[in-house]
C-alpha cells in the first residue's frame, strides 16, 4: 500500500483536498492546520475532497473529513463534495453517515468539457441574453436529464422580447 | 593518530554511551507509566464473565499496544434490566483510552434515570464529546436487556462489524438497524430499535480490528468472512480465537469480543 499524501490545491472559490494512499492519522496534523488555513482564507466557498487515489483512511482521518462539514455549514459554505470511486471508502462514509453531510460521488470531475472556467459575463444585454440562451441549450443537449431541467428557463428566454 | 585525537574519541565514546544508558532508563520509564496505565484500564473493565440473573457476558480485549480505545461495560439496572455496550475509540493508544474511561463515567451517570433509551444515551454522550472539544469519536453498540421478558432494546452508533445474533437454531442475523457515529457531527438522531434475544441465543460483538485479521479483499468481503466465522462457531469466544491468526505481535489495532449469552 502506498504510503498517505496530501494534496491540496485553490482555484478561485474552490478549495481541493486530495488524499493519497494509506492515510494514517500520523499526517492529521498537516491536514488540521491546512483546514485552519482553508476556513480563515475568506475567499473559499467550495470544498471538494479528493479519495478517489486513497486506499484507506483511519477513523481520526475520518474525525478530520467531518469536522470540515461541520465548520463548512457553520461558516455558511456550500456542502462539502467528497469524490470516492473506491467502494470499500464509500461504504465506510456511508456506514459513519457521511452522506448527510457531504456530497458523495464517485467520479471525479476532469474532463474538459466539464471543467470549464466559467467567463464573466459582459457586453450588452442582448449579448448577454444570448450568452445564457446558448449555455443553457448546451446543458440541454448533454442529456434528458438537463432537457428537462433547463426547458423552462431556455423557453422563458427565447419568449423574453429581444431589446431595441 | 595523536594522543589528543584519541582522547577525544575515548571521551565521544563515553557521551555516546551515556546517552544510551539514559534513553534505556527513558524507554524502560515510558513503559513502567504505560504499564500503570493498561493496569487501571483492566481494573475498570467489569467482571469477565458477568452474570446477571440469566445471562452472561464475556468478552476479550487485546490492545494493539499498553492501552486500549476498545472499551466493554455492562452493569444491572433496577426491574431485571441489564445494559451492555462496546464501544469503540478513534485511533489507539493513551489518549483513545482516555475516553473510554469518559465514557465509562458518563453512561454510568447518564442510565441512573428511570427510564433508560440506548438511544438518548447516544445523543447525550454525543453532545457532551463534542463540546469537550476532544477531537474524538467513537462508534457504539449499546444496549438494554429485560432479563425477565428477554426485550432488547439498542441503538447503534456506526459499528463495524455489524452486530450478530446466533440463533438457536445455528442460523446467524445481523441487528438490524443504523445510526450515527458518536461524537462527530452535532445534529447526529439516534433510534432505539428492538428486539426478542433468541431462547439459547447469544449476541456477537467485535469492535473494527477483527475485520483486519479476516481473510478477503474489501471491507465486503471481510464482514463476511468474520460472519462465517461466527455462524461457524456458533459466536464462542474462545472457539473464535482458536480461528485467529496467533501471531499477535503483528495485529495492527485493537481488537475486541463481546458475547451475551442467554443460558
Amino acid at each position: 500500500m502506498q504510503t498517505g499524501k496530501l494534496l491540496a490545491a485553490k482555484s478561485q472559490q474552490t478549495y481541493l483536498l486530495k488524499l493519497v494512499g494509506d492515510v494514517r492519522l500520523t499526517l492529521c496534523c498537516t491536514l488540521d492546520q491546512l483546514f485552519e488555513q482553508v476556513f480563515a482564507d475568506r475567499e473559499v466557498r467550495n470544498i471538494v475532497i479528493d479519495l478517489s487515489q486513497a486506499d484507506n483512511l483511519d477513523s481520526t482521518t475520518l474525525g478530520l473529513l467531518a469536522k470540515i462539514a461541520v465548520k463548512a455549514s457553520v461558516a455558511g459554505l456550500n456542502q462539502p463534495s467528497i469524490i470516492s470511486s473506491n467502494p470499500d471508502i464509500t461504504m465506510l462514509l456511508e456506514s459513519m453517515g457521511f452522506r448527510q453531510y457531504f456530497l458523495i460521488m464517485d467520479q471525479p470531475v476532469t474532463t474538459r468539457e466539464e471543467l470549464r472556467e466559467v467567463a464573466q459575463l459582459s457586453g450588452s444585454e442582448e449579448h448577454i441574453r444570448a450568452q445564457v440562451l446558448e449555455a443553457h441549450r448546451t446543458l440541454m443537449a448533454m442529456n434528458e436529464h438537463n432537457k428537462e431541467a433547463f426547458q423552462s428557463v431556455v423557453q422563458a428566454l427565447e419568449d423574453c422580447p429581444h431589446p431595441g | 593518530m595523536n594522543k589528543c585525537q584519541q582522547e577525544a574519541a575515548v571521551s565521544y565514546q563515553q557521551e555516546l554511551e551515556q546517552e544510551n544508558a539514559d534513553l534505556k532508563t527513558s524507554l524502560a520509564l515510558l513503559r513502567q507509566d504505560q504499564e500503570a496505565g493498561y493496569h487501571v484500564q483492566q481494573t475498570l473493565l467489569p467482571d469477565n464473565p458477568t452474570q446477571v440473573n440469566s445471562f452472561r457476558l464475556d468478552y476479550w480485549l487485546r490492545p494493539s499496544l499498553y492501552l486500549s480505545g476498545d472499551f466493554v461495560d455492562c452493569w444491572p439496572l433496577p426491574d431485571n434490566k441489564m445494559l451492555f455496550y462496546l464501544a469503540d475509540v478513534s485511533g489507539h493508544g493513551a489518549s483513545s483510552a482516555f475516553v473510554t474511561i469518559l465514557i465509562k463515567y458518563l453512561l454510568g451517570k447518564y442510565s441512573e434515570t428511570v427510564q433508560v433509551s440506548p438511544a438518548d444515551l447516544c445523543k447525550q454522550l454525543n453532545e457532551e464529546l463534542l463540546a469537550g472539544g476532544l477531537d474524538k469519536h467513537l462508534t457504539l453498540v449499546l444496549g438494554v436487556l429485560d432479563t425477565q421478558t428477554r426485550e432488547m432494546t439498542y441503538a447503534l452508533g456506526a459499528h463495524l462489524p455489524t452486530p450478530l445474533l446466533c440463533l438457536g437454531s445455528g442460523e446467524v442475523r445481523e441487528l438490524e438497524g443504523t445510526g450515527m457515529p458518536i461524537g462527530l457531527f452535532p445534529d447526529a438522531l439516534y433510534k432505539d430499535y428492538t428486539c426478542i434475544f433468541p431462547e439459547q441465543g447469544r449476541l456477537c460483538v467485535a469492535s473494527d480490528g477483527i475485520l483486519e485479521l479476516m481473510p478477503g479483499q474489501g471491507l465486503e468481503e471481510r464482514q463476511q468472512a468474520w460472519r462465517d466465522l461466527v455462524q461457524k462457531t456458533g459466536g464462542e469466544i474462545e472457539a473464535l480465537l482458536q480461528h485467529l491468526p496467533a501471531s499477535q505481535e503483528q495485529w495492527p489495532d485493537d481488537v475486541t469480543l463481546m458475547t451475551l449469552t442467554g443460558c
